[in-house]
């Protein structure tokens, strides 16, 4: 056994109070396997990834054993660690973050790592370096580059150089594609998992995405709320997973094939995990025991998993991904409205922006869309092809270099700033990241008025309360006084939904608002953005996955480099794609993961239209 | 750094230039009695009209403000200071003859602090990661509060006076065998004071700029590597912890030749600044006045050095990337 | 996770703690400084410029620190001197603040050409060695308080401009103002509810610092023998000790040394606010003050 984890604790010493982010996990791991963790925020997984390269924070408690080839690495000396540390452990670090110094060149980066373990010279390691740029598809003669001038993925591509340089028994990866592009993440975890196989290096590849790992790993660790709740091959796990929170969470990641499914309620938070089986609260099939009754994970077949339904006399074919609440179908296109002026009329509109020397770039190229009442249309697109320009241009705050947008018969580029403020009561927007968009010290109530107050209007409890409840809030006093710091990610963009719609407004654009969420909630925003529809509200959603955007929304328009090159009706657009890069967004989404049947989730299946 | 940038640089600093010539030339000119006072000396009152007069051309007094102000410049420009009230020698010749002393203090002092400063502040950056590093910031602040000036006499009743070790006074024993030797024992305490007052800026920057790299995610990396601690805080953290610091030495100048001024003249140490304060006790405003601006010039051109050298430790500002959008 | 006004009041508890002995070190010695202050004729034996006693007389007990060259009683000197500091580090602090918050604010605001205006201004002024021209400005205009405040402000505000347009475009990039920028919100209302919060405790370290340096530039001139004449002042009250050598004798002990140590320690006391306030901005990067002299 190259790696065991033994009833593994980690507890941290705050201030005042203790959180135990590792709660007794066992985990073992042969040599030259690859395998997946998997959970979302919270779980614990970053916790682990420090541990086993002992590099967890002063104030951090371990407890338990963590073996590599049967020496106990936990309280080791730093000594000992010096030899462990990548020479036999290698780490490749989170894709959105350098993790490269800015300061030296790629190339001395990585002859450092020959130096320091493999036991060369300076010399013959500068010689070498380049060699491994060539191993991870970088020319050799950008060595002598420095950091800045390589791109995101190029830059994990020399992480990655740099860490198999070193030649190691096990190389942990922390979501070493998060942040990136979805084409590069594909060619990153090909790459991290077709070196770690070459060179006989087991590897850990811990991430929120199962879908995107799934097809790397041989077997899965799924963790939850600090412990590990099911391990399993991964075929196995993916086909029939055992645990209900495996099964949420794979019916959770948007597919084409069959219905989006959210697990209710929040994510648990570390520092106050429920009492018994830390998922109860959340699960579909929660029997008596398991709320005063921790289970253990114990093996079942050849997997492991800790749930009561698996209890040794009970009926072992329970379906645990049944109950979770799915996406409502799309009505039948016949059903749908679309005719009569639309809100939202998007009219030969181009952007350029001019940037120096005269060089001139293109975010927009001649788009025209519309956006009727109760319809909901679908703006995708790989970052960077004009999706955000797009929304700028319908939200006024970017004037166009040709052609109009007019909302609601108006052009906002073309009003006066009273009257502008006067539009904007009509269009709601909500971004991204619901952890930067709330002004920290604020109430929710006064969070949700002040759409309110900006436009001159008199903030009012009842319409703060009723967006509020549209937004799937509650409006007690208690939660009405919160601050953001007291509320989870989810509740948070609620608040974001809640504030653009307490102006009752006509049309809602949504940026990503689901990018930044744990996956197990992502379906329950998408459905009550749909709900919204049904009020006569018009929906933008801007997304990168295209599966997501085919569960809400009646049309698809795709965007690339700056050019409408898809548009019409969603179950046309994929069905029969026209466009490569709808083609190429279509390929990105996950397919069939193991052989998992399309439709054991639900009877609704996307592709069913009707 | 880009030519474009250095050219911008170099536009700002003659700026700097301009206001410290336009500061000398407006100051007297806007005297409650009139420029005469300041520009002739104290005898100007005993003066008779035809003198006065006299006096008057020779400043260009009786001129427009405008061409007053450009023979000012030109007269500036080719070096002309004017004349010292106290002994009648051009200026420029006084200033001249002080400037190597206090470029020597200075330049010492500059050495030392960033080396003390540099190192103290990775130490308490070294500590702060044990949460044990309070102390020594609070030590450090109180030696940073105290005036330079202060220390220095401390330093000359201790070393000086009570224990007797070092010379105290001036930058060479007057009459004495002179040498190396005798330089460097002069030098000792006014570089110990100025060095003393001026470290602890360097090491709270240091400190803070450490901190900050070494919880970064390229530190993070490192250590996963395996890179020893002696190596992750000296290669990887100070290396990059460096580029704040040396943007603060440009700081630390201007701060070292304000305390040169006062250290100077606790130590009688024949520089600028100690006439500079000479000039003061003398009412010799001609003096005054050109101290100040050749100590700008000294000010400007250890920024312009810093500006020079600070590519090399930066390779982002060395190879520029287009960015594209 | 916490909730509600109870969760609030455990946060600032901890944060108060932590930072804790230090602020309060900090807060007493400034108070104390503010005592002397306010109780100074009432702690003072003699003015600051009457002859009381023979020159040169050690400390006894009419005398508590002895007599200065000309037998001014220099524990008055003393006492009354904390009035000349407080009084140029609150004026420099308030005006130099005020005229950095402005320029630094417009200039964040607006960007643009008012902007490298601001800052190339910005950058000439820091270029300027502060002492040497404060000495040649205080030569020509003057000796007194007010030109003192006045003189030194005029230098003290470039480095909170610089600082508090950076904070300002720090803070409009952060989400929440953008998200107001999207609700149409105008720079009024960007400016009183969103910027306001996130420049704001940036301001209070600010003060700090420019009294802190405000206080040894003054200290610093009237060792020069630039000091306001009709004022006790400890900087004054080490020119004359430096001018008539009292280094050279135990004079020293009660000449020099009490007038030093008075000044570092409402520096110090200044800077520990400082430090304990940025320690709660921002705990990884506390530390470090403008200083100009």
């Amino acid at each position: 056994m190259l790696l065991e984890l033994g009833d593994l604790e980690v507890t941290y010493r705050l201030p005042d109070r203790e959180v135990q982010a590792v709660r007794g996990v066992d985990l073992d791991l042969l040599a030259g396997r690859t395998l997946g963790v998997v959970g979302e925020s919270g779980c614990g997984k970053s916790t682990l990834v420090r541990t086993v390269l002992g590099l967890l924070p002063a104030n951090a408690r371990t407890e338990g054993s963590l073996r590599l080839d049967g020496q106990d690495l936990l309280g080791a000396s730093e000594q000992v660690w010096g030899r462990v540390r990548g020479r036999r452990i290698g780490f490749v670090p989170q894709g959105a973050m350098s993790g490269l110094n800015p300061v030296h060149r790629v190339g001395a980066q990585i002859a450092e790592t020959l130096v320091l373990h493999r036991g060369r010279s300076r010399s013959e390691a500068r010689t070498e370096a380049p060699g491994w740029l060539e191993r991870v598809g970088l020319p050799a003669r950008r060595a002598r580059d420095f950091p800045h001038e390589f791109s995101g993925g190029m830059r994990q591509r020399v992480v990655i150089a740099m860490t198999l340089a070193a030649r190691p028994d096990l190389i942990v990866a922390d979501e070493p594609t998060t942040g990136l592009d979805q084409v590069v993440q594909t060619q990153i975890l090909d790459l991290l998992a077709g070196l770690a196989r070459d060179s006989g290096a087991a590897l850990i590849l811990v991430s929120h995405d199962l879908p995107a790992i799934a097809p790397r790993c041989d077997d899965l660790a799924v963790m939850y709320a600090g412990e590990v709740v099911e391990r399993g091959p991964t075929g196995q796990l993916v086909a029939a997973p055992r645990h209900p929170y495996s099964a949420g969470l794979l019916a959770a990641s948007p597919r084409l094939d069959r219905a989006w499914a959210q697990i209710p309620g929040p994510t648990p938070d570390p520092a106050a995990p429920p009492r018994g089986c830390a998922f109860h609260p959340r699960c579909p099939h929660v029997l008596e025991r398991c709320h005063l009754d921790a289970p253990e994970l114990r093996p079942v077949d050849d997997g492991q998993v800790a749930c009561h339904l698996w209890d040794p006399g009970r009926d072992r074919t329970a379906d645990t991904g049944q109950g979770f609440p799915v996406l409502p179908p799309l009505p039948a296109a016949s059903d749908r409205p679309g005719a009569g002026v639309p809100l939202v009329q998007v009219d030969e509109l181009s952007v350029t922006f001019r940037m120096r020397r005269r060089h001139e770039v293109a975010a927009l190229r001649g788009i025209s869309v519309a956006l009727h009442r109760g319809e909901a249309l679908g703006l995708l697109g790989r970052s960077g092809s004009g999706k955000s320009t797009l929304l700028r241009c319908v939200l006024g705050l970017q004037p166009p270099s040709g052609g109009q947008v007019t909302v609601d018969g108006q052009d906002p580029a073309a009003l006066s700033p009273k009257a502008l403020r006067a539009l904007r009561r009509r269009i709601g927007f909500v971004g991204q990241d619901p952890f930067d968009t709330l002004h920290p010290a604020w109430s929710v109530e006064r969070l949700v008025a002040e759409p309110l107050r900006v436009v001159g209007a008199q903030p009012d409890t009842a319409r703060v309360g009723v967006a509020l409840d549209r937004a799937g809030l509650p409006s007690t006093s208690d939660f009405l006084a919160r601050i953001p710091a007291e509320l989870s990610g989810g509740q948070r963009q609620r608040v974001a939904l809640a504030r653009a719609l307490v102006t009752e407004p006509a049309v809602v654009l949504a940026d990503e608002p689901t990018s930044m969420l744990d996956v197990s909630i992502r379906a329950g925003i998408a459905t009550t953005l749909r709900s919204l529809c049904d009020d006569g509200v018009a929906v933008l959603l801007v997304t990168h996955d295209i599966a997501e955007a085919a569960h809400v929304c009646d049309r698809l328009a795709v965007l690339d480099d700056g050019a409408l090159v898809e548009h019409g009706p969603a179950d046309r657009v994929i069905a029969a794609p026209t466009a490569v890069a709808t083609r190429e967004l279509l390929a990105a989404t996950p397919a069939e993961l193991g052989s998992a049947p399309p439709d054991r989730l639900s009877p609704v299946s996307w592709a069913a239209g009707d | 750094m880009t030519t474009r940038r250095l050219s911008l640089r170099v536009g700002q600093y003659l700026l700097v230039l301009l206001l410290a010539v336009g500061l000398n030339f407006a100051l007297p000119r806007a005297m409650p009695g009139g420029p005469l006072a300041t520009l002739g000396g104290e005898d100007v009152g005993l003066l008779g009209a035809e003198e006065r007069e006299q006096l008057l051309a020779e400043y260009d007094l009786d001129r427009p403000l405008p061409e007053q102000f450009g023979r000012y410049l030109a007269g500036v420009a080719t070096g002309d200071l004017g004349t010292s009230f106290v002994d009648r020698r051009p200026v420029s010749e006084r200033l001249l003859a002080r400037l190597p002393w206090t470029l020597l203090l200075v330049g010492s002092s500059l050495v030392l602090t960033t080396v003390v400063g540099v190192a103290v502040g990775a130490w308490a950056a070294g500590r702060r990661e044990r949460r044990r590093d309070t102390g020594t910031i609070i030590g450090v602040l109180a030696i940073d509060a105290a005036p330079p000036f202060w220390i220095g006499m401390l330093l000359i009743a201790g070393f000086g006076v009570q224990l007797g070790w070092l010379p105290t006074f001036g930058a060479v024993t007057p009459g004495g065998p002179g040498g190396l030797g005798d330089v460097l024992a002069h030098l000792v305490l006014p570089v110990t004071t100025l060095t003393l007052a001026g470290f602890a800026q360097t090491a709270l920057v240091t400190r803070s700029s450490m901190l900050s790299v070494l919880g970064s995610e390229p530190l993070f990396v490192a250590r996963a590597k395996g890179v020893p601690r002696r190596r992750l805080l000296g290669r990887h953290a100070l290396r990059t912890a460096a580029l704040p610091v040396h943007t603060l030495v440009l700081m630390e100048m201007g701060w070292l030749i304000g305390g040169a001024v006062v250290v100077e003249t606790v130590f009688s140490y024949p520089g600028v600044g100690r006439l500079l304060f000479e000039a003061v006790l003398a009412r010799d405003f001609p003096v005054m006045q050109g101290a100040f601006l050749l100590l700008t010039v000294t000010v400007i051109a250890a920024n312009l050095l810093a500006d020079l050298t600070y590519p090399l430790l930066d390779p982002r500002v060395r190879h520029p990337v287009e960015v594209t959008q | 996770m916490s909730r509600g006004a109870d969760g609030r009041l455990r946060t600032a508890l901890r944060t108060s703690r932590r930072s804790g002995p230090a602020a309060i070190a900090g807060v007493v010695i400034v108070g104390a400084f503010l005592l002397v202050v306010l109780a100074g004729d009432w702690l003072a034996p003699f003015t600051a410029t009457e002859r009381a006693g023979i020159p040169y007389q050690p400390p006894d007990a009419v005398h508590l620190l002895g007599t200065d060259d000309v037998g001014r009683d220099l524990y008055s000197q003393l006492v009354l001197g904390a009035r000349t500091s407080l009084a140029i580090g609150a004026g420099v602090a308030l005006l130099s603040i005020a005229i950095g918050t402005l320029v630094g604010g417009i200039a964040g605001l607006l960007r643009g050409a008012v902007d490298t205006i601001a800052m190339r201004t910005v950058d000439v002024v820091l270029s300027l060695p502060f002492l040497p021209l404060l000495v040649v400005a205080a030569a020509f205009l003057g000796r007194g308080l007010t030109t003192q405040i006045l003189l030194i402000s005029a230098l003290s505000w470039a480095r909170p401009a610089r600082l508090v347009r950076a904070a300002v475009l720090a803070a409009s990039g952060r989400g929440h103002v953008q998200a107001a920028t999207t609700l149409g919100a105008g720079t009024w209302w960007l400016l009183t509810r969103h910027l306001s919060f996130s420049v704001a405790p940036l301001l209070v370290p600010l003060v700090v610092r420019a009294a802190m340096g405000a206080i040894l530039l003054e200290a610093s001139l009237s060792f020069l023998g630039l000091g306001d004449p009709q004022r006790a002042s400890w900087g004054t009250m080490l020119y004359w000790a430096n001018v008539r050598a009292a280094v050279l004798t135990d004079a020293w002990l009660w000449w020099v040394l009490p007038p030093g140590i008075a000044i570092a320690s409402i520096v110090v006391g200044l800077g520990l606010i400082g430090l304990a306030w940025e320690e709660r901005l921002n705990p990884a990067l506390a530390g470090g003050r403008g200083r100009a002299a």
